[in-house]
């Protein structure tokens, strides 16, 4: 089943405690770890109801995930801390 | 899937060797082709794009201090436009609303960040600091 807009503003704020920034014409999502802030995300204003391969690997790339994986984050059954550690080792391998 | 590829055919040189695999009609055999099809067209679909210096950024005053490299991408649902360095990206349904959708994600993100600026992360902050040497107030 196709991740939406809702899935993923949801699974970021309610399930991850992310904060969010939507000042702008972009909305940015900000995860506190060990007292640091980091961008875990950003969905468009203009973006709507499912979406679509391409926008879900934006949100992947973003924190380095593969898409299943970022799914899993969504649903939380990716830690945080297994998040940050992926993320922060597949950033230097790049 | 002429806009793909018209942009296939952009990125290759006629005298390319994988000119033969990109002829267009190779791309109007029935969908009985190869999946890995897809993935060269793909492949060849990245381009290179350049900001020029001075391009202005919507609704803020900004603009850009120096030329921007960044690249695009050809999807089946879109475009995506990245600059690896400063972490960004943006999607849109065509060219000029991916180009778009990355100036104002710049603009954001800037000044995201800036609000936030004592907390960042290591990552974040030399993000604000490549977009703080990067745009400049018109």
């Amino acid at each position: 089943m196709a991740l939406t807009v809702r899935d993923v503003e949801h699974g970021f704020l309610r399930k991850r405690g992310a904060e969010k920034d939507e000042e702008g014409d972009h909305v940015y999502f900000y995860l506190t770890h060990e007292g640091s802030q980091y961008t875990i995300g950003k969905l468009s204003h203009s973006w709507r109801g499912d979406l679509n391969d391409t926008q879900v690997g934006m949100l992947a790339h973003k924190l380095r995930l593969q898409k299943r994986e970022f799914e899993r984050f969504i649903e939380c059954k990716l830690g945080k801390a297994q998040v940050i550690e992926i993320w922060e080792r597949r950033r230097n391998e790049t | 899937m002429a806009l793909t590829l018209e942009t296939v055919n952009t990125g290759v040189s006629e005298k390319s060797s994988y000119g033969k695999l990109l002829r267009p009609n190779d791309f109007l055999l029935p969908p009985s082709i190869p999946n890995w099809t897809d993935d060269i067209v793909e492949a060849f679909s990245v381009q290179v794009v350049t900001f020029h210096q001075k391009t202005p950024i919507p609704d803020s005053g900004l603009s850009l201090k120096y030329a921007l490299i960044a690249e695009i991408r050809a999807t089946r649902d879109g475009y995506v436009l990245r600059s690896g360095d400063l972490d960004e990206e943006a999607f849109g349904l065509t060219r000029e609303e991916a180009y778009l959708g990355f100036l104002t994600s710049l603009r954001d993100r800037y000044n995201s960040l800036e609000r936030r600026e004592a907390s960042l992360s290591h990552q974040d902050h030399l993000v604000l600091e490549r977009l703080q040497g990067l745009l400049a107030k018109e």
